[in-house]
């Protein structure tokens, strides 16, 4: 038999078909994928023995307690502490708790900014800069401020003593979750801090507080209380919240206060209540205010009947953190509405807290003040301390204060959005890098004072806000006293323990356990370990002494025909739109997935896009009196037309070093008003 | 292909109570964390993102309540769909444990599994991982990072599984059925999402997911899913098994 050419086609062929049918190719397959993997590419992981931290997270006033996994002494992750007082839970932002000491944005010296552009400076020069400068306002009559975000810690206080040592120092703050509570407080016959006993409440009225998703409060209590807690979320946009909540009210943007006291009004004539709060009701009926509300008023008067019927009912402010404070005319008229549904001092409602005992100090004589209530162009000298409460504040309203040529300090660890902004940059420790306060929760019902304990060394550049404030103290040659952070955190844990009330709670690995402190120094050292102190409930007041008053011209405000273009509805979780930058892997939340809106995606109504003639996914200018911003716009059908939803936070640009943040999002857009709020306003949109 | 199991082994599950949870991603954050993901690439977006569990939004016009779904490698107890595609057995399960887990070392990248896989619930390593700053001093020595071109899930924390079994070991015990908790289920804030053994009738998980208002996604496809859900409304049970089916989120990588 001939061997033919044709054979050797046929043998060739039925190799190379043997060969794909047998493990060759897998095995090269495997092996160049293998080869080509690039391990060498990869970080090693630290080695070495595992341990657990107790501490507390103090990137918000919620103040959850963790439990660190720490390996050869190093944080690597936090998780919720169950059992922790007052509700047990952590958002996702404080699981990332132990990435910010190495965030990339992480300062590592003080830095002066030439045009915006970063020059390492010592720190005594920065102390020098700082104290000649505030002996140019003295000079100039002009006022030196520290903005404080987190009062009432022993920083606030080592603040105030330097404030009060010079003859023109202003202590500012911000108004936070707790403002309904403030106004509130100041309508009893002995103002004092209130709380909501949120375990018996029947009904919650959101006035725009993101309550269900973790950003009002300590987020685990409320959660936990949500079985058998009715939740109606006033709001201009079907927000987290109102998706969540039983009932959403959608109410016109900055209508808030308007729905308010109608509420009130409605509820004041359902409860048959008298003078003096209904002759300061009797302009809100719910049918007159109901056009410039955006609500029926039938739906109002039926809400009414419900919060009458399904009490104990209480009302809360405070805003969306990226939205910023509702106004203190809002808050009032919330203050109103809790008033008339005499959720004052019962079960169920609002409930007086002793204030946290603080050590004597020195501080009398500094002015203190909102942000807004400064005056314009008063201030030389600004200083921005480190403590973030979570919520956005747009750099115009820090700005109107400034008197020209003004030094504007950000004492902060890292190189973020207000930190860009500030002439001189000082680092102070990340979270977990030194000792830090944590005081009660707006919401919570009863005093408490814990700490997030130092569980990492800091740089050595870093300072923290007392150390800083002796320091400039010592160079101005103003009189303070000179005790350093832990000295002041020893002595307030002295305070508390001398004043006898009270019980101090050990951290165990699951559970809290009650324990006999019979020392200062126990004190002191059982809060350092994560413990806590926790105070007993106090009488609460008798309401309705005073009847909160709304400013002359709230209602005209309130009642003002819109201007053109859409109304803006920031909007941010909690942590997010705030000075302190987010961990990298919250991208998995903003760019991985679709579970919250970037900052560069704007929202409007499927028939507000018509009328616009904009496309979904299309590309968009939005500008405002304030500035613009390139966004791409989507069609959202459960917002209400005429509006413009636009996150926020957190800034993408915040996380690359050197990007100038404040690029994308609804703060370059903010427009702030007199009374220190931006959710007036008005935008255009436009194909870009 | 039917799962293996070992006498006295343990199946574990998780129940997800969709009433209670309030899409605050806590869980998806927590599992990154835990299990060494990295950051976002910068050209990464929702379907070339990895995401071993992601929260999905769903909303019925007849209720005023959005549900959140979260959806992760619901663990098929038979008929393992990726299992029987694997050409390279990258994907495994623990005969004492019933966990379906994935071999990133044996994996060449064909990405076989997640075409195969309907829930859409594995990611493709498109770009090295990178951990921006210091960050990568804050990984999990207990779970190996992974290389570009290797697909990735998860795993139910195996390696909280394996701790658990040395602590035991240590204490003198043996039992295959240790109890454990994986990340997402410890950092949930709702109490949302219940872990356990499911071959245990006696555990909560084995109650819960027995009880009136639970089911699984794709019930029809058979998977033996060990991901249960719960809800009382009806409408987020057939929203959930719609937002599984969806192929506009993440199909292929």
């Amino acid at each position: 038999m001939p061997f033919t050419r044709r054979d050797i086609l046929f043998g060739l062929g039925g190799s190379a078909a043997g060969l794909a049918l047998s493990p060759l190719p897998w095995k090269l397959l495997d092996d160049v994928s293998i080869w080509t993997q690039r391990r060498h590419a990869l970080p090693l992981p630290p080695r070495g023995s595992v341990s657990f931290r107790a501490t507390h997270c103090t990137l918000c006033p919620g103040g959850c307690a963790l439990r660190v996994r720490c390996v050869a002494e190093r944080p690597l992750a936090a998780m919720p502490a169950a059992g922790q007082p007052g509700g047990a839970g952590a958002c996702a932002l404080g699981l990332t708790l132990p990435h910010l000491p190495l965030h990339p944005l992480r300062l590592a010296g003080p830095q002066r900014r030439n045009g915006g552009r970063p020059e390492p400076v010592t720190l005594e020069t920065a102390v020098e800069q700082i104290a000649a400068a505030t002996r140019g306002a003295e000079k100039d009559g002009r006022s030196v401020m520290v903005l404080d975000r987190r009062p009432g810690r022993v920083v606030s206080t080592a603040w105030l003593e330097l404030l009060s040592a010079l003859p023109n120092g202003v202590y500012a703050t911000l108004p936070g979750e707790d403002a309904t509570f403030a106004a509130l407080g100041g309508a009893l016959e002995q103002p004092a801090p209130l709380g909501v006993d949120l375990e018996q409440t029947g009904t919650l009225v959101s006035f725009g507080a993101p309550v269900l998703e973790g950003g009002w409060g300590r987020p685990g209590r409320v959660l936990a209380a949500r079985s058998r807690l009715r939740v109606v979320q006033v709001d201009a946009w079907r927000s987290p919240s109102a998706a969540l909540a039983d009932e959403w009210l959608s109410v016109a943007p900055g209508a808030h206060g308007l729905v308010a006291i109608a509420l009130a009004h409605a509820v004041a004539r359902e409860r048959g209540l008298g003078d003096p709060l209904r002759q300061a009701l009797a302009p809100f009926a719910p049918e007159r205010v109901a056009s410039a509300a955006g609500v029926d008023a039938s739906r109002m008067d039926a809400l009414a009947r419900s919060l009458v019927a399904r009490g104990p009912a209480v009302a809360i402010g405070g805003g969306d953190p990226g939205a910023g404070p509702l106004g203190n005319d809002v808050e009032q008229a919330i203050a109103l509405l809790d008033l008339a549904l005499g959720s004052v001092g019962v079960p169920g409602g609002f409930v007086a807290r002793r204030p946290v005992p603080e050590a004597p100090s020195m501080a009398q004589g500094a002015t203190l003040a909102a942000l807004h209530e400064v005056p314009t162009a008063s201030v030389a000298v600004a200083l921005v301390d480190a403590a973030d409460d979570g919520r956005a504040l747009p750099w115009p309203a820090l700005e109107r204060v400034l008197a020209p040529g003004a030094l504007v300090v950000s004492l902060s660890p890292f190189d973020g959005v207000l930190a860009r902004r500030a002439a001189l940059v000082v680092p102070a420790p990340a979270p977990l890098e030194a000792p830090e306060e944590v005081l009660p929760s707006a919401d919570a019902a009863v005093a408490s004072w814990a700490m997030a304990p130092a569980l990492v060394p800091a740089p050595q550049a870093a300072i923290d806000g007392v150390a800083l404030a002796a320091r400039l103290a010592s160079a101005l040659g103003a009189s303070v006293p000179q005790a350093t952070l832990e000295e002041r955190l020893k002595q307030r844990a002295a305070a508390i323990h001398g004043a006898g009330r009270g019980r101090f709670l050990a951290r165990g690995e699951r559970d809290w356990t009650e324990t006999a402190v019979d020392s200062a120094d126990a004190a002191y050292e059982l809060v350092a370990q994560g413990g806590t102190w926790v105070d007993d409930p106090a009488p609460t007041p008798k309401a309705g002494a005073r009847v909160p008053q709304l400013s002359k011209d709230a209602v005209a405000r309130w009642t003002a025909p819109s201007a053109d273009g859409l109304a803006l509805v920031p909007f941010a979780v909690r942590g997010t739109a705030g000075s302190t930058p987010v961990s990298p892997l919250l991208t998995k939340l903003y760019q991985e997935s679709d579970l919250r809106p970037p900052t560069a995606v704007v929202a409007v109504s499927p028939a507000t896009a018509r009328a616009l003639r904009i496309g979904d996914h299309r590309r968009v200018r939005v500008t405002s009196g304030a500035g613009s911003v390139i966004a791409e716009l989507r069609h959202d059908p459960s917002l209400p037309d005429g509006r413009l939803a636009l996150a926020a936070g957190p800034d993408p640009a915040a996380l690359q070093p050197g990007a100038m943040p404040g690029t994308t999002g609804a703060l370059p857009l903010a427009v702030t008003e007199e009374d220190g709020t931006w959710r007036a306003t008005r935008v255009r949109v436009e194909e870009a | 292909m039917e799962t293996p199991t070992i006498e006295g082994g343990a199946r574990y599950g998780m129940v997800i109570d969709l009433d209670r949870c309030n899409g605050c991603g806590a869980c998806a954050v927590a599992c990154a964390v835990e299990n060494n993901v990295p950051p976002a690439a910068a050209k990464a977006n929702d379907r070339t993102g990895i995401t071993w569990m992601r929260v999905h939004r769903v909303e019925n016009a007849g209720d005023p309540r959005a549900a959140f779904v979260p959806l992760l490698c619901q663990q098929c107890g038979t008929k393992t769909p990726c299992a029987s595609v694997c050409p390279q057995n990258a994907v495994e399960t623990d005969p004492a444990s019933g966990i379906v887990a994935q071999v990133p070392v044996r994996c060449l990248g064909c990405r076989y599994c997640m075409a195969a896989c309907p829930y859409h619930a594995r990611s493709f390593n498109w770009w090295d991982p990178e951990w921006p700053g210091e960050l990568a001093q804050a990984l999990n020595p207990e779970v190996s990072t992974r290389t570009r071109g290797v697909v990735e899930k998860c795993t139910f924390c195996s390696h909280r599984l394996q701790e658990a079994r040395q602590r035991q070991a240590a204490e003198g015990e043996k039992k295959a059925a240790v109890e454990y908790t994986p990340a997402c289920a410890e950092a949930c804030p709702a109490g949302a999402i219940a872990f356990g053994n499911l071959a245990d009738p006696q555990s909560e998980v084995a109650r819960l997911a027995s009880a009136p208002g639970s089911f699984r996604l794709l019930e029809a496809l058979h998977t033996g899913a060990k991901v249960y859900y719960r809800s009382e409304r009806d409408w987020v049970r057939r929203a959930a098994d719609g937002r599984a089916a969806a192929t506009d989120g993440r199909t292929h990588g």
